[in-house]
This record gives C-alpha cells, structure tokens and sequence, in this order.
C-alpha cells in the first residue's frame, strides 16, 4: 500500500509538472514583449578588480576582451523593442532605428538568444524578468554568469 | 551486444555496447546544449537548478525542470519494464524496443527541428524534454541489461569509478585483477566515446544542424541491426546444420533402403 502511494505520488507530480510545462502561464515570451529602456551597463569583475567604470560606459574594457571573446556585439541602442513576432529592433534614446535582429528564449526560458542577419549569435542570461526590469548577463557558455551585465526598464 | 543479458555478458559484449551508446549519448548533449542551450543526457544539474527555482520561488520553472527529470526517470522506466516483462520469451525484441523508441524520438526532435522549429520557447523545452526522455530510454536499456555495469549518458559515476580504480592500481595485486582491469577498460571507452561523440556532433552541427539527429539515429540503428545480423546468421547457421544433419540421416536410413531394393530389382 505505502509503495503504491509513493508511486502514485511521483507520478502525479510527474503530470502535473509536464502538464504546468505545457500550460505555462507567465511564459518570459509574455513578459518581454515591448520597449526596454537601458538603463545601466556593469563589467561585474572589472568593477570588483579596478572600479574604472561608471556603470555607464559601453566599452569592453582591453584587458576583459579575452574573457568576453571577439564575437560579442556591444550594442550602441538605448532602447530594445521586443515584438511578438521574434523581431528585436535597436533604437537610439531619439528612436531612430539601428538594428534589426531576431530573438528567442532558450534553454527553461533563461537565455535569450539573438541572431543577426549575417547569422551570427549572441546569448544572454536572463538573470531578472518581470513587468519592470530585465537584467541580462553575457553568456560565456561555460556555466558562469557573464562579466557585462545589462539593466532594463520597461518603457 | 542486445542479445546477451545481466552475467551472461561478455566484458566485449559490454564494450561494444557502451562505446556505441555513449557515442550518440554525447552527439545528443552538445546538440541540445547547442540548439536549445540545456543539457539532455545529466541530470544532476537540472537537480541543481530544480533547487535553485525552488528556492527563488519561480514554480513555472519549477515545473519545466522537474518535467525534464521526469521525463528522464520516464525513459528508465519504460526501458526496463520492457525488458523485465518480454525479456524472457523474446529476449532480442525487449532490448531493441527502447533503442525503436529512442531513434522514434530523435527523429521527431530531427524532422520537426528541420522542417517546423520556430523557436519558440514552448518548442524548446518540449523537444528537450523529449531528447531527456530518449536518453533516459537508452540509460535505462544499458544500464538494465548490463547488470549496471554501462551507463552511457552521464560520466559522474564513471569518473568516480575511475578514480576509484586508478588509485587500486596502485598496488600490484590489484592492477594484475582481471575483473578491475576489464571495467576500468570499459569505463575509459565509455568516458572516450562520449567525448568523441560530442566533438563529433559540435563539429557536424556547423554544417547539418538538425538533421544531427539523423545521424545519431544511424549509430542506434548500427547496435540493432549488429544483433539482428548476428541473430539471422546463427539461425542460418543453426537451420544449415539442422538440413545437414536431416540429409545425414536420411542417407543413412534411407539409401540404404533404396539400395537395397535396387539390388534387389536386378537379382529378379
């Protein structure tokens, strides 16, 4: 009796959880769709080491350029416009267009993936998603959180 | 490799199976964590992370991770109540099952990726899930069959192991052990398999994305049809010896039978 209760139990969660999987209601998908003001840049080891940065500044340091690796794009935009038909447009503070790439969520939801037109990729971890705030880290593909971490404010 | 079960197998039997195995269990994991950007063959970091979002109260990831484990545990267990429930009439059938169902979902998580994948986040974690799910159907097949002495998707406890052995071989009486030599052997192929598997697929996956999952599927189908090809020859073999035999024995009983009504036609 005390088996089949351990086993109905596992089970249950089992369909449950597959069941909140499919039916998943605050879905990050949701939740970024719209214009996202950046608000602050932070090259977390950078700061930790040598404190140079205003949290402001958009230029890799030199000697972090190693760790960020040559691919990472270091977006000029003020604001990120998320539309739901997985395109990202990059305007300035005035709205003038820069970019246009694609995005999507990967992995549960914790890594938003752009994709440029010349099929070039870069991945951020989404560390903070709700109706106010997004925060984005680097993604270095090696289980770490990221040395440059991006702020958001829904506009 | 599948005809064979528990100590009836041969460290060789054992060998080929783990090899094979985990060489597709590795192609399987760099592909996911290259297209989805989640691990599909361990899962003690989802465990990890299962207890992360616990703990920062995120249930809908909750339930995402804890459907991948799921999923995973799912894999195991049907794998084995296969084999436990056919193992004994149709023992080649009940092994072979759980790689059908394996190569069924990496051919789904192929085709679909290929021809419908909008990478939408929904897509993602299904697919990964169900790549979780045929991982788990082959762990559980290697595992269950081999007595547990290959599991081919995760290397935790093989590191472990060999650790172990390495520091036994140490010393002299244990490095001349044939048994502990064979399984460090064994352990080292499944641990290289892997690993070439996964250097493999990340480097396929430039040119042939999805369709990775084909070729996976192709290794899968080499450990069936080896066994099938081996089953058809020894039953070929077993029915000539059978005809050989039957034709003896009928030269025996019969011609001489016949032989001597000939001769006996002719004394008339």
């Amino acid at each position: 009796m005390r088996f089949w209760t351990i086993f109905v139990i596992i089970f249950s969660l089992g369909a449950l959880s597959i069941y909140g999987m499919v039916t998943n209601g605050s879905n990050p998908e949701n939740m970024v769709i719209g214009q996202w003001n950046e608000v602050k840049w932070e090259y977390e080891l950078y700061d930790r080491v040598e404190s140079k940065t205003d949290g402001k500044s958009k230029i890799i340091p030199e000697d972090l350029k190693p760790y960020v690796g040559g691919d990472l794009k270091i977006h000029e935009a003020e604001m990120w416009k998320f539309e739901p038909n997985g395109k990202l447009t990059l305007t300035d503070r005035n709205g003038n267009k820069l970019k246009q790439l694609k995005w999507a969520f990967k992995g549960r939801g914790n890594v938003l993936y752009l994709k440029y037109d010349d099929n070039s990729i870069e991945s951020y971890i989404v560390t903070t998603i709700n109706q106010d705030k997004l925060v984005l880290n680097i993604d270095l593909h090696i289980g770490a959180k990221g040395l440059a971490k991006l702020t958001f404010e829904k506009f | 490799m599948l005809r064979k079960y528990s100590n009836s197998r041969s460290l060789n039997d054992n060998l080929k199976l783990g090899s094979l195995s985990a060489f597709s269990a590795g192609m399987v994991n760099v592909a996911s964590l290259i297209i989805f950007f989640g691990f599909s063959s361990n899962v003690t970091g989802h465990y990890a992370i299962l207890a992360e979002e616990i703990s920062l109260g995120n249930w809908n990831q909750v339930a995402v991770v804890f459907s991948w484990i799921f999923l995973f545990f799912f894999g195991n267990f049907v794998s084995n109540l296969i084999i436990i429930n056919f193992n004994k009439k149709y023992t080649y059938v009940a092994h072979a099952t759980p790689i059908v169902l394996e190569i069924l979902c990496l051919l789904v998580v192929g085709i679909y990726g290929q021809f419908y994948y909008t990478e939408t986040l929904f897509e993602t974690e299904v697919l990964l899930g169900l790549m979780l799910f045929a991982m788990g159907l082959q762990n559980g097949l290697t595992a269950s069959i081999s007595n547990f002495a290959v599991k081919t998707t995760h290397l935790t406890g093989a590191t472990t192991d060999l650790g172990i052995l390495f520091s036994m071989f140490t010393k002299k009486k244990y490095r001349e052990h044939p048994e502990l030599l064979g399984k460090a052997k064994l352990i080292g192929t499944i641990a290289i398999s892997y690993l070439s598997g996964a250097v493999v697929s990340g480097l396929l996956y430039k040119s042939m994305q999805f369709k990775v999952f084909y070729v996976v599927s192709a290794f899968l189908v080499i450990i069936i049809s080896y066994d099938w090809y081996k089953i058809s020859l020894l039953n070929y073999l077993k029915t000539n010896r059978q005809v050989e035999a039957k034709s003896k024995y009928r030269e025996l009983e019969i011609f001489p039978k016949a032989k001597r009504e000939n001769e006996g036609s002719l004394a008339s």
